[in-house]
């Protein structure tokens, strides 16, 4: 239930409200895989995958593991990278040790970051991949930074 | 003239010659704005900076400032870019960045890591105003070499010297203003750069654009040169 977790998740995120919980005083080490949000309040070394879903890592939840979800919520810590399809958001009491790869990304003033953040969307970096290191060609529709 | 006539028609000259000035678009008196957030200023060179990165597929910039939430957002909007987010500042308060360079040169290494040739811009902010010649060396060497041909590095240089409690961290509020917010630092000297030493320091680097603004800073563009026979 949401009311055991010491920080309950789900009452700031509401995508966190009806997910799994992995409470505070359990420990994984190894690969989890699931087809439903996730909210973790413990530790968890290895691998996360959610594909579709979302996953909430409490401000107790001490995560050491590469991630893979549509959608992180950080208020807790977390080593390792993140690819999320969607959206990363690291609260004000989140910490995040690693790379990022995300269309979206959000980082809270007084949150913890330290890393690379990967914003491309998809296929661009394929096609700079593949482009040799040579000076920019200017596009037919450049974005306007108008005030 | 007296000598305090002489120093009232002085300040007369000098706060029209700051209105003349391109630069400042103050929110409130003081240094750091009406409510401490920071004053908001006019710069020159972020917005040719993003227009380059945005012709750029893909672009790889690299942040040396304070993690910001706002300014990732933007140049993830915006840019879709990949950035690499190194805070130099908290580094430079340590013992081993005042020494030479040597020690800073080694954790440079380390922490910009990034292969030599592939970063399209580098946001340094005012990180050269904090460094002594050794460390600025080791510094700008490294910067230099993470730079593509025809890549971008925008800096901004204090034209006073000064003293302050705290840093400055820059905030996009849009791709032609910038907030200067302050920061909690523990010794911020800040040292005044003769243009002619940046632009040996950063050598190869080429400055594309120069603006001194009215906030007693000047903005900085500089580029890499295209290997030759790319010119043109």
């Amino acid at each position: 239930m949401a009311t055991e977790i010491g920080t309950p998740v789900g009452a700031r995120h509401p995508a966190a409200a009806s997910a799994a919980l992995i409470g505070k005083s359990v420990v994984v080490k190894g690969e989890l895989q699931g087809s439903e949000d996730l909210t973790i309040d413990g530790q968890v070394e290895g691998k996360i995958e959610l594909r579709d879903h979302t996953l909430a890592i409490g401000a107790g939840g001490r995560i050491k593991a590469q991630v893979f979800a549509k959608a992180v919520v950080v208020f807790g810590e977390l080593v390792g990278n993140i690819n999320a399809s969607e959206t990363v958001e690291i609260r004000e009491s989140g910490s995040v040790d690693g790379d990022i790869i995300s269309p979206r990304v959000a980082i809270a003033d007084g949150a913890h970051f330290r890393g690379s953040i990967d914003m491309q969307r998809k296929g661009q970096a394929a096609a700079k991949g593949a482009a040799a290191p040579e000076p920019p060609a200017p596009s037919k529709t450049p974005p306007s930074f108008g005030a | 003239m007296s000598d305090g006539e002489n120093n009232r028609s002085l300040a007369g000259v000098w706060n029209r010659a700051r209105r003349l000035l391109p630069g400042s678009v103050r929110l409130g008196p003081g240094d750091w704005g009406a409510d401490g957030a920071g004053a908001v200023h006019l710069s020159r060179t972020l917005r040719p900076f993003l227009q380059a990165m945005a012709e750029t597929p893909s672009p790889v910039v690299v942040d040396l400032g304070p993690v910001i939430g706002s300014n990732v957002d933007f140049l993830g909007s915006r840019l879709a870019c990949k950035l690499h987010l190194e805070d130099l500042y908290q580094d430079l308060d340590q013992p081993f960045a005042r020494g030479d360079g040597e020690e800073l040169g080694a954790m440079l290494a380390v922490k910009l890591g990034q292969a030599p040739g592939v970063v399209d811009g580098i946001l340094a902010w005012d990180v050269f105003d904090y460094v002594g010649r050794g460390e600025a060396a080791a510094l700008a060497r490294r910067l230099v070499s993470l730079l593509r041909p025809g890549g971008l590095m925008m800096a901004l240089l204090t034209t006073e010297a000064r003293h302050d409690a705290v840093s400055r961290r820059y905030v996009i509020i849009d791709a032609d203003h910038l907030r200067h917010r302050p920061a909690p630092g523990a010794r911020w000297a800040r040292k005044v750069w003769p243009l002619r030493d940046i632009e040996v320091l950063l050598a190869p680097l080429e400055v594309h654009q120069s603006h001194l603004l009215a906030h007693h800073q000047r903005e900085m563009l500089l580029r890499r040169p295209l290997a030759r026979g790319k010119e043109g």
